[in-house]
């Protein structure tokens, strides 16, 4: 037997049979793709049988909320769908958690509402209104408890047999645009993104789609955002955007993977993807769209992490320079590695010789450069920051064990303000003096967010803080196992007696997943920053590298 | 959870995955909560103690030590009875709220034996109409206790001062304001005692060199001199030159005046008086004639032409108690005859029930204290007679006489208290604005004659809005000031031995007492106003004490000289009126 | 130990202006009207109350109170300022009656302790971190607990390898002393290493009578010992950084009873 992809062993759709697969074959638009293409370890009644699902969605059953973040693409095999278009639906009604900041008079009631059993939730469970759960916990749905009144209040657009949706959330790992919900009962079949992947990479015909619709609706707003061709105009930007090739590399579920190979302490530039080798000649810039990238220079026996790019950061722009200005082709001074997922832009040399460098004030810098004026020690945190992906972090707590009295007045504060429950714990990676507590980094790449099937742990509108609505939290534990640093946390609940709720069908407690909010609903920001006495506890953003003296790109 | 037990149960059926039952330890910070807890309660069963009389003074160790008291009053707390000025002390939790909340009131009960002339509690012991907004002060703002024994309760800094008077005192040549340009003669002196004509003339006059003063002290008191140097008596001081003029100022009291018409009868003046001189002489010859057997003389040519013996008016004293004008003989004529005639009749009582009922009861007696009702008669006698009375001999102890048409006083000598009522009589009657008693007493003070002498160096003065003059007969003491302090006898010591000599100007009295030789001094009395004095010393300075007092040298601060307080006593309540209960 | 941070210079520079100025003027006060003892008195008695305010603060953390660390820095100028204003309301070092050594003997303690916890609090965590161990204090006793069944097992598993209990009884005689509790607790507050010492002479008196197959089991019991050295490091430090609270806090409790109370005699008797 030929060798298949290691995920099939665990197939996104236990129940797909190969009944199921066969009328899967000849439904329209699968129909169409040639199953030749493919090559015989992956075959697309593989795929189909592994990397998708069939989902049955009754009216007002919510399939994607704008803000979520998926990693699969729905076809619509049967029924009708509504995408929302304008105005967004209300938060409460993608239950989401309405983020109000308390007044301080409530805040301070806390002093005698907060109780001495942990994990007290005073509302009722049946409160959590709105969520209907599925076959397991993974599949529980949203859905919307008045269907016309949406249709009144908000314009629509008609999505019917045959429309696939979602798959550039999917592939480019950005946020839902827009949230979709049943109108009539529909059955959809749901594809992970590594089998979209693989069919965009075999058959022309999706790929071409798919890639026109990114080029359509995603590209040129991304390339609007980069300085550098923000001043184009519309035809010059439509070239850029049809020569602009884009690429993805490493995994979406790299957080499982990280965790393994640094149990087995495979750290470092050797164990991870390569994008661009040091050494190597350029053929155009590469510019991340999201993720991380590692920028790393060969130096004795390893490899010496010279900085790391994130969203709008670019590689090779220096090299490339240098090979206009002087005529010369120069080649890679470094190395790009994918941390975890990464998805570029390849912007091709000529483009750039074209509308980038001519008005460029001078040659761009290179992070290798920069490495040259740095001892190792310098970049020692760096290289260890980079290595466990705390540069994933924006509101990473980092204490300072050379001021840290260990008085653990950090997480009092944080208990006090989450009903008598800390949210994090004051121990973590430690390097040198400093500690990267287990709190909730608020990461840029927020893993744990894929995959919530109630959109319970999201972004908040504004701050863009990590949070969980603790009322549709169904307790999967999904945001828990993605999550690499190890940060949420599922609790046993109790009620205001201090019992421990039980699941009625399964007698088992009740979880919820809790973890730093950042203080999102109490007045003056982290407590935890607050309550350092000794100014030992920060919380970083690691992203722009300002933590590592401008380490990054 | 579940299955079968590997180990199953222990030899005594019990279980063999028994664990020892959880026990909880307490935190640090738990263990910290306790101890703080129990710390505040030990503190507040302390303090409860304390405040419930839990008393261990007894055995000898203080429990509240606020310091030792002032000497002074070191006796007030025998055995930590402090209640002696803290009224709260023992006194039970309302008196303790009450004193907490502001009702202590500490200076009540310094007043209970401390006064002061003036309320105790305002400022400076009383109340400035230019300041009505000044509360009361309390005693413990300046005097502060439990200091000591020896601790000065009295002692004011400049700073203390300062915080009323704030005009930024620091030096006191260079902040003290200007003393005033008489100071300190603001007073009209009651003698009129010409220093400079006495220093520079009379004394020089070598006929008085062996009477003359060689030194200040000579005069003025200074061995008790303290705010005021105060001269000695006349006795000691101007009798030695001026002793024996007094007696030669007689007063002319009665005169007998020119009269028109004899209106005397002769028949009743000889019933009176019995026959006078030429009558008896008369009647000498008559009866030697008819012893002689002649005729006696006929009488009536002598009575067709009547001639006064006296050209002179009445004197003013005997118009304004006849009220009549003195130079009016019709108008005086009369009354005075029937005065002349009661004398003679009757001696003194005529006149004193006149004086009396004229100037009031027991006037007499003073105005003419020690006046021989003889004298008076056998005067009167003469006068009705119209004849000059002729005097026995000379007076020469002085007092009352009869010198032919006048009675007369001669003083005794200084401070003659006849002449004194005379003159205070003089002036009060003047007030009136009756032209006898104006005459009656501008003749009283005319420096010149009579009992004038005595205002030559007796001030008089319009007393207030009182329209009487009024005469100084005692030195009058130095304005009060009862602010200020100047020690005289302090400094008499940092002049040089003897240097009170009146000659030295650099280092003895006149030091600071410099002679005014223009000032008009005598000249500023005769108008009676004591405000228009003009003093024959010059001002002092405040330059001249800031030739010593001055940073470095001598004290100057405030309290040097000037006083807080009006001056102090105590009160009979402080002598322990029990010691005296039975 | 890190020096005065130089962003907080500002404030004891404030701080002693502020000292000065209240020097001078109190000097003026007592000798005009004024009353230095009131105004310093009150001025103590609000400053304790601000320096007590620390503990309330950190329990106030949900509220927006401002950072802890200002507080805490308020709380060290203060109490600096509140010791000084001290000197400056009692005329002596030390007063005679028995109430007032008492809220001297308070004033002086809580002075103290302060001091010596704010030394302590700037010193010993950089000792903590040269261990290269961080452990939660709480697990100090199961980290203890767990290192001691290792290394009781590994004894046993070498006198069963090796049939010899030459290292067992060393162990019984020696070892087993060391990882029942935290020792050497004193060494470690004043910056000695005796664990390090200690261990390594255990290493060295039965080395030398014990086989290769035994001496590797020796190694890896020392550097069980080794490990238990650096959390005994851990726990003595972080015992005596939580600690020396535990006088300052019920210190400051009773001292603040006694000033109120010492407020209410000055009331009562002499205002």
């Amino acid at each position: 037997m030929m060798a298949r992809p290691q995920r099939w062993d665990a197939p996104f759709g236990p129940e797909m049979s190969e009944d199921d697969v066969a009328e899967l074959m000849s439904e329209h638009p699968i129909s169409k793709i040639n199953a030749h293409k493919f090559p015989e370890q992956t075959p697309l009644t593989g795929i189909l049988r592994n990397d998708t699902r069939i989902i049955n969605y009754q009216p007002g059953d919510l399939v994607v909320r704008s803000g979520d973040y998926g990693n699969s693409a729905f076809l619509v095999l049967e029924g009708r769908l509504r995408v929302v278009i304008a105005p967004e639906l209300p938060r409460d009604l993608l239950g989401r958690q309405s983020v109000a900041k308390k007044s301080t008079l409530t805040a301070l009631a806390q002093l005698w509402t907060n109780r001495r059993t942990p994990e007290v939730r005073s509302y009722r469970q049946d409160e959590a209104t709105g969520v209907r759960e599925g076959r397991d916990r993974a599949t529980a749905v949203v859905f919307l408890q008045d269907v016309p009144a949406v249709l009144d209040q908000h314009q629509t657009a008609v999505l019917s047999e045959g429309a696939l949706f979602g798959e550039l959330a999917a592939l480019g790992r950005i946020p839902r645009t827009a949230s979709v919900f049943a109108e009539t009962s529909a059955r959809l079949l749901e594809i992970r993104w590594q089998g979209l992947r693989e069919i965009r990479k075999y058959d022309e015909g999706f790929r071409r789609a798919i890639d026109e619709r990114y080029r359509e609706n995603a590209l040129k707003v991304a390339l609007h955002k980069i300085p550098e061709f923000s001043g184009l105009d519309e035809t010059a930007l439509q070239e850029v955007a049809n020569s602009v090739l884009f690429e993805t590399h490493g995994g979406f579920d790299w957080y499982i993977s990280f965790q393994k190979m640094r149990g087995a302490g495979k750290q470092g530039a050797a164990h991870e993807p390569v994008i661009a080798r040091q050494g190597d000649y350029p053929d155009g810039v590469l510019m991340v769209r999201a993720g991380f990238a590692r920028v790393s220079v060969k130096l004795g026996n390893g490899d010496r992490t010279v900085s790391y790019i994130g969203a709008g950061d670019h590689f090779a722009m220096a090299e490339l320079y240098d090979s206009w200005a002087s005529g010369e082709t120069h080649t890679l001074q470094a190395s790009l590695t994918a941390l975890g997922y990464v998805d570029l832009l390849r912007v091709p040399a000529p483009i750039l010789e074209k509308y980038v460098f001519p008005t460029m004030g001078g040659r761009p810098r290179s992070p290798v450069e920069r490495a040259t004026t740095r001892t190792l020690t310098d970049d020692s945190l760096l290289e260890w920051a980079v290595n466990d992906r705390f540069i994933n972090g924006t509101q990473a707590m980092l204490i300072d064990l050379d001021r840290c009295v260990r008085c653990d007045d950090c997480v009092r504060a944080c208990a006090s303000t989450h009903g008598g429950n800390p949210r994090f714990v004051r121990h973590g990676r430690t390097f040198d003096h400093w500690m990267v507590a287990n709190a909730c980094m608020h990461c840029a790449d927020p893993v744990c967010m894929i995959g919530c099937p109630t959109g319970a742990i999201h972004r908040t509108e504004q701050g863009g803080m990590v949070v969980i609505n603790d009322k549709t939290c169904i307790g999967c534990g999904t945001c828990a196992n993605s999550c690499p640093y190890d940060n949420i946390r599922l609790v046993d609940i109790r009620d205001v007696s201090g019992n421990v709720l039980l699941d009625e069908d399964s007698q088992r407690p009740i979880q919820k997943a809790t973890k730093c909010d950042l203080c999102a609903t109490n007045p003056g920001g982290p407590a935890c920053v607050r309550a350092c006495p000794h100014d030992a506890l920060r919380r970083v953003n690691f992203q722009g590298g300002a933590v590592f003296g401008g380490a990054s790109g | 959870m579940g299955g079968p037990c590997p180990e199953g149960p222990g030899p005594d059926g019990t279980c063999a995955q028994r664990r020892p039952p959880c026990a909880p330890h307490p935190t640090l910070r738990a263990v910290r909560g306790r101890f703080a807890l129990l710390a505040f309660g030990l503190a507040l069963a302390l303090v409860v103690a304390l405040s419930s009389g839990v008393r261990i003074d007894s055995i000898g160790i203080n429990m509240i030590d606020p310091g030792p008291l002032f000497g002074a009053h070191a006796g007030f707390a025998p055995g930590g009875n402090c209640a002696t000025c803290h009224t709260a002390h023992g006194a039970g939790s309302v008196a303790w709220l009450d004193a907490f909340l502001g009702g202590n009131d500490m200076s009540g009960q310094c007043i209970t034996c401390h006064a002061f002339e003036g309320d105790p509690l305002l400022a400076h012991n009383r109340a400035f109409e230019q300041r009505p907004d000044l509360g009361p002060i309390a005693c413990n703002q300046c005097h502060r206790e439990h200091d000591g024994v020896g601790a000065t309760l009295t002692r004011l800094t400049n700073e203390q001062c300062a915080s009323c008077h704030s005009d930024g005192f620091a030096t006191f040549p260079t902040d003290h304001p200007a003393f005033p340009a008489k100071f300190p003669h603001f007073q009209e002196s009651a003698i009129k005692f010409d220093h400079v004509s006495h220093v520079k003339v009379h004394f020089e006059d070598p006929k008085v060199a062996d009477r003359a003063p060689t030194s200040c002290a000579d005069c003025h008191d200074v061995v008790s001199a303290d705010n005021a140097v105060l001269p000695m008596g006349f006795a000691e001081t101007c009798d030695g030159c001026h002793g024996t003029q007094i007696a030669q100022r007689d007063m002319v009291v009665l005169r007998l005046p020119v009269f028109d018409a004899n209106g005397f009868d002769r028949d009743a003046v000889r019933d009176a008086c019995g026959p006078t001189l030429d009558e008896i002489e008369r009647l000498e010859e008559a009866m030697a004639a008819m012893a002689a057997g002649k005729e006696p003389a006929e009488q009536g040519a002598e009575e067709t032409e009547y001639e006064s013996v006296s050209s002179d008016e009445p004197t003013p004293v005997s118009s304004y108690l006849l009220e009549v004008a003195g130079d009016d003989t019709e108008s005086y004529s009369t009354p005075m005859q029937d005065l002349v005639m009661a004398m003679a009749e009757e001696g003194t009582a005529p006149l004193a029930s006149l004086v009396d009922d004229r100037l009031g009861e027991g006037m007499a007696a003073k105005l003419f204290a020690g006046l021989n009702p003889d004298v008076a008669k056998r005067l009167a006698c003469a006068w009705a007679a119209n004849q000059e009375y002729e005097l026995p001999a000379d007076p020469e102890m002085g007092g009352w006489f009869g010198d032919y048409l006048e009675l007369r006083y001669q003083p005794t000598g200084h401070a003659d208290p006849v002449v004194k009522a005379w003159i205070e009589t003089a002036l009060l009657i003047a007030a009136d604005g009756d032209a006898n008693a104006i005459a009656l007493r501008d003749g009283v003070i005319d420096a010149k004659e009579g009992p004038g002498a005595c205002i030559k160096c007796h001030a008089v003065t319009a007393a207030g809005d009182a329209a009487a003059l009024t005469v100084d007969w005692r030195f009058r003491a130095a304005v009060d000031r009862p602010y200020d302090h100047y020690s005289h006898r302090a400094h008499l010591s940092l002049v040089q031995a003897g240097s009170t000599a009146m000659e030295s100007t650099s280092m003895g009295c006149r030091f600071c007492h410099r002679l005014d030789d223009n000032a008009p001094f005598a000249a500023s009395f005769d108008d009676f106003d004591p405000s228009t004095f003009a003093a024959n010393f010059k001002g002092i300075q405040a330059e001249t004490c800031a030739q010593c007092h001055i940073e470095g040298e001598v004290r100057q601060d405030c309290q040097l000289c000037h006083r807080y307080h009006l001056p102090a006593t105590f009160k009979p309540s402080m002598m322990g009126a029990d010691l005296y209960q039975e | 130990m890190r020096s005065v941070r130089s962003e907080h210079l500002i404030y004891w520079v404030v701080l002693v202006a502020i000292f000065a100025v209240l020097t001078i003027d109190i000097r003026w006060s007592a000798d005009s009207l004024g009353e230095p003892l009131r105004l310093t008195g009150y001025l103590l008695y609000g400053v304790m109350f601000l320096l007590a305010f620390l503990n309330v603060r950190k329990r106030l953390s949900m509220i927006p109170l401002g950072r802890a660390s200002f507080w805490l820095l308020l709380h060290s100028l203060g109490g600096v300022f509140a010791i000084a204003l001290y000197w400056l309301h009692a005329p002596i070092l030390w007063p005679s009656g028995v109430y007032e050594q008492a809220i001297a003997a308070l004033v002086y303690g809580v002075t103290a302790t302060g001091m010596f916890g704010y030394v302590i609090q700037r010193v010993y965590p950089a000792r903590l971190t040269q261990t290269g161990l961080e452990v939660i204090y709480e697990r100090i006793p199961g980290e203890i607990a767990r290192i001691r069944s290792d290394a009781e097992a590994m004894v046993i598993d070498c006198t069963t390898t090796t049939g010899s209990d030459t290292l067992a009884r060393h162990y019984f005689e020696t070892f087993d002393w060391y990882f029942r509790r935290p020792r050497f607790a004193f060494s470690y507050l004043f910056g000695g290493q005796r664990g390090l010492q200690w261990v390594h002479q255990q290493w060295h008196t039965v080395g030398r009578y014990l086989s290769a197959q035994e001496s590797a089991f020796l190694d890896r019991l020392t550097e069980l010992g080794y490990e238990k050295t650096r959390l005994d490091v851990h726990y003595a430090l972080q015992s005596a950084m939580k600690s020396w609270l535990l006088v300052h806090v019920p210190l400051s409790a009773a001292l603040l009873v006694m000033a109120t109370w010492h407020l209410i005699l000055v009331h009562v008797y002499a205002l």
